[in-house]
């Protein structure tokens, strides 16, 4: 590796541990107060999400609660049948706020609905278990730590009790994401990102999948979900 | 094994340039992306000051990539995942085998990645009988047909929905169709078990951040994200060059990024990636390998002529708008980076003798470095290859190309300096045409090398008295007067 | 700029030795204007076939000659926009390590005009008082688009000429594939720029195109008499100079 390291630092003429990495890595002022600003939803953010959901195919629903919210994916759940086989299951992050939408009473008598074990750990068969249980279910539901309002993007974060799979893996992904959640920008996301320990993995996930491999056509529906709802929670 | 070669560029572009079918395929990336490209730039908060400053975030990257790569590789390895620094595309390959037999892996799954077509990895890992499947759809199609990708961004572009349709129903069993979203489900359907039943995943990078140990990967499709999250190991092969220092970098590089290869806002899915699944994590790879790979890049990079050519981000901005590009195709050019970025980065790493086509085959029209989201001058650059070519070059190991054009062009301009041998170079020139065959005065074939001006078109004789001697004649005329 | 007392002619190598009616119809436009012209006779090229071939030592040979012959001009103008172009950002690459050499170039290269910026950005002209009758699209050369960034005033220009309707063709500013040596030397991918060029052309439906860059324009008129297509071709100087 060092000799990598050495062939570059030869080819640009330059020194090892000669101060630049405070240039390299120096942030300006901009970028680092967008974080700070105070990221309280603003007219127009709500319009933008909704346009920019259209041309991605991302069906935004606006709930006021998350009773109402519940019901309206319970519903959701009912109409829709799964695209690989005939069992429906529904696989979901373990979070306070699914927590509250009450799916397993809903739902409970007419398909199963399983939470992302919360665990410091897992075995090799438990992996193994979780993995099969993804790959049957026809809906991941997940929450998103922000809702950029330029692009209608959700930004997901890895931890404990969310798993990657259950936003890729199923036909349909639902994200559950309270109004005080919305940022304005990219940029702004970056910043707040910025400021924070990063997990080794985030995702930011900007409607269903596509693709406009085949004559420049646009298909939607490539590997990644190929159906994806985004219910907006007032509070 | 492909068998490419900058060599057969004219013979391969002579064919393309009868391929109708092609061309209305390409002429849809110009018109749906090359050419719209400028004013998607132009809506962000940078304005017309967007590519100047993604240039400039790539410029320091690239000026200071000792501390950057060191940065990068340390924060990786805190996080838990490998980096492993390859000289060459053979060690970034052998670097790969390692990891998949200690794996044990028997089928590896791919994301799209130029850099390992540079490699030839799907070769050796075949040859070391490693199943290894193209998930990319674009990807998916030229695997199937046993082709190389004719573009960047749009891999089988150049294919017709009845092609792809015609492909499926023999490969894969499928009754025929050419409903691209059908056919699409059919490459989901495929593509799903294959990636579900992978031991190894391996990407390429779009670009790194240095700061934060993360690699970003986006896509529309969501494979690049399935074969780096559900198998148990996640390769990553990144160019040296490629790669940020900090997560404002990625603001300006990845706005311009997605504009640029596909006239998005953003991707589908943005991915950060930087080392294996924490404990509390239930999926997600149980090793995270980063191998960037070197492979020419520093050479490049000591060449202050060049060193521009790194800044790319390989966005295929520049082939959507040439109009070279459009008229010959992708694997006209003999290796996997085509376009006005291959004519130069191929010849750089490859051998500038070697790929001499590359850098002469082209008008310098300057589309291209109009429509760059960083600024890069392709034209400068490959003007200054077409000079190396000429003279020669000991840093490059260039030999001169042709003795006897630097000769003629050496006379030439010697003797051009005196109006007089112009005059008297005209005049046996106006001789000489009439011996040349005619069409309605213009001539219609001309000798040895300008013959090939004449196989299509007619060429314009000397006027019977130059400007020159006009004006001469004028102003005789006005004294007389 | 304040009206020049004497402007200076640098003819282009190809309209010298073929195309010469265009050197007079672009010296009958600048006489129209009142201007008093002269022509070093001693002038030959701007040496860019040299440079373009990437022969920079012989092209330098030109470039020196052109300084010899010009530097001493108060402005200079050209019926070319690729020789102005290699005058203005080439010579300098040709004498970067020559700072003597550099400074001449660089004074002579704020001095060296294309024909229809000179008009209408150093003498404030767009009606040169022509007519032409007719319909015509326009041809954007690319060393006179990107390398000088003339777009608006050649339009500006054969918007004010009497009779003439100007009609835009799809991509008016895609290379017709001349490029010099290349034209010769790749001739399928020339003449695939070139039926594109030509098929884009006809679609505008006016018979008729216009260019300021003759390099240009005798590639669109070689194809054109060989195919015998139904396509007149004019530098932009003749329409300039047209009269009732």
């Amino acid at each position: 590796m060092s000799r990598i390291i050495e062939r570059v630092r030869q080819a640009l003429g330059v020194r090892a541990n000669d101060g630049r990495d405070t240039l390299v890595f120096a942030k300006s002022d901009d970028f680092v107060h967008c974080a700070e600003a105070k990221a309280t939803e603003r007219d127009g953010w709500m319009e933008s999400i909704r346009i920019e959901a259209k041309a991605l195919n991302l069906r935004v629903h606006e709930c006021p609660d998350l009773d109402a919210c519940g019901e309206a994916i319970a519903s959701l759940a009912r109409e829709r049948d799964p695209e690989w086989g005939t069992v429906k299951q529904i696989m979901r992050w373990s979070d306070p706020l699914l927590d509250g939408l009450g799916l397993e009473g809903r739902l409970g008598a007419e398909m199963a609905v399983k939470s992302v074990p919360g665990a410091d750990s897992f075995s090799q068969s438990e992996r193994e278990e979780f993995r099969r249980e993804v790959i049957a279910s026809y809906i991941g539901i997940t929450t998103a730590d922000y809702l950029l309002a330029d692009t209608a993007s959700l930004v997901l974060l890895g931890g404990r009790g969310r798993a990657r799979s259950v936003s890729l893996v199923p036909s349909i992904h639902i994200a559950v994401v309270p109004r005080s959640r919305m940022l304005a920008s990219y940029r702004q996301m970056l910043s707040i990102l910025g400021a924070m320990d990063l997990p080794s993995n985030v995702s930011i996930i900007t409607g269903p999948s596509k693709t406009a491999d085949i004559e420049a056509t646009l298909v939607h529906g490539a590997h990644g979900p190929r159906e994806m709802h985004l219910f907006l929670v007032a509070s | 094994m492909l068998n490419q070669s900058p060599l057969k560029y004219r013979e391969l572009a002579a064919k393309a340039v009868q391929d109708k079918q092609l061309h209305r395929a390409l002429a849809m990336m110009r018109d749906k992306i090359g050419r719209k490209a400028v004013n998607l730039y132009n809506q962000l908060p940078t304005g017309e000051g967007s590519r100047q400053a993604a240039k400039a975030v790539r410029r320091k990257v690239v000026d200071n990539l000792d501390v950057v790569l060191e940065t990068l590789a340390t924060n990786i390895r805190a996080r838990g995942g490998h980096v492993h620094l390859a000289e060459s595309g053979a060690d970034a390959v052998e670097y790969c085998l390692g990891v998949a037999k200690r794996f044990q892996v028997r089928r590896v799954v791919k994301g799209k990645s130029m850099l390992s077509e540079e490699i030839h990895l799907n070769d050796a890992l075949e040859a070391a009988g490693i199943e290894t499947v193209e998930t990319d759809l674009g990807e998916y199609i030229v695997q199937l047909k046993g082709e190389a990708p004719s573009h960047i961004i749009a891999p089988a572009i150049h294919y017709t929905r009845e092609q792809v349709g015609e492909l499926f129903a023999e490969k894969l069993g499928e009754p025929y169709t050419d409903d691209p979203p059908t056919l699409t489900a059919m490459a989901r359907k495929t593509l799903r078990e294959k990636m579900l039943g992978a031991d190894m995943g391996i990407s390429g990078g779009n670009t790194a951040c240095a700061e934060t140990g993360h690699v970003t990967i986006v896509s529309n499709e969501g494979n690049i994200r399935m074969a780096t999250t559900m198998p148990r190991v996640h390769v990553v092969l990144l160019g040296i060059e490629k790669i940020a220092a900090t997560l404002e970098d990625h603001d300006i590089l990845l706005r311009m990024l997605t504009r640029a290869a596909a006239g998005q806002k953003i991707s589908t899915y943005v991915s950060y990636v930087g080392g294996p699944r924490l404990d509390e994590e239930p999926d997600g790879p149980e090793e995270f390998h980063l191998v960037l790979v070197d492979n020419g890049r520093s050479r490049i990079l000591a060449d202050p002529d060049f060193r521009e050519v790194l800044h790319c981000v390989r966005c295929g901005g520049c082939l959507n708008v040439c109009p070279v590009y459009m008229a010959i195709g992708g694997h006209s050019y003999g290796s996997p980076y085509c376009g006005p970025i291959g004519a130069v980065f191929t010849p750089l790493t490859q051998g500038i003798n070697d790929c001499h086509h590359l850098c002469q085959g082209e008008t310098l029209c300057g589309a291209c470095k109009q429509v760059c989201p960083v600024d890069n001058d392709l034209p400068r650059m490959l003007s200054l290859l077409r000079y190396k070519l000429a003279n020669g070059d000991a840093r490059w190991n260039v030999r001169p190309q042709s003795l006897s054009a630097k000769l003629a062009f050496g006379a030439w301009s010697v003797l051009m300096r005196h109006r007089r041998m112009y005059d008297a170079m005209s005049l046996v020139a106006g001789f000489c045409q009439k011996l040349l065959p005619r069409k309605n005065g213009w001539i219609s074939r001309l000798p040895g090398q300008l013959g090939g001006w004449t196989r299509g078109r007619d060429f314009p004789p000397l006027a019977k008295k130059s400007f020159a001697r006009r004006w001469a004649r004028r102003d005789t005329a006005r004294r007389d007067a | 700029m304040t009206k020049p007392k004497r402007v200076t002619l640098f003819i282009q190598c190809i309209v010298d030795s073929c195309f010469p009616e265009v050197g007079e119809a672009m010296v009958k436009v600048l006489e129209r204007q009142g201007l008093i012209l002269d022509y070093p006779p001693d002038q030959t090229c701007c040496g860019q076939p040299a440079f373009n071939a990437g022969y920079r030592d012989e092209a330098a040979r030109l470039a020196l000659h052109y300084l010899d012959g010009f530097e001493h001009a108060e402005v200079i103008v050209c019926p070319s926009g690729s020789c102005v172009n290699m005058v203005r950002h080439h010579y300098m690459e040709l004498f970067a390590k020559d700072p003597r050499r550099l400074e001449r170039a660089k004074r002579v290269a704020a001095k060296t005009f294309e024909f229809t910026e000179f008009l209408v950005d150093a003498l404030g002209v767009t009606d040169v008082g022509a007519t032409w009758n007719g319909e015509v699209t326009y041809h954007d050369s690319c060393h006179l688009l990107r390398g000088l960034g003339v777009k608006d005033q050649p339009r500006a220009l054969l918007s004010e000429v009497r009779g003439l309707t100007l009609v835009e063709m799809t991509r008016s500013d895609e290379c017709c594939g001349f490029g010099g040596t290349f034209s010769a030397k790749y001739p399928e991918i020339s003449e695939a720029l070139l039926e594109t060029k030509l098929a884009n052309i006809q679609a505008a439906g006016t018979g008729a195109v216009v260019g300021c860059d003759m390099g240009c324009l005798l590639h669109m008129q070689g194809m054109i008499r060989r195919r015998e297509l139904p396509i007149s071709v004019h530098h932009i100087a003749e329409i300039l100079a047209g009269e009732d």
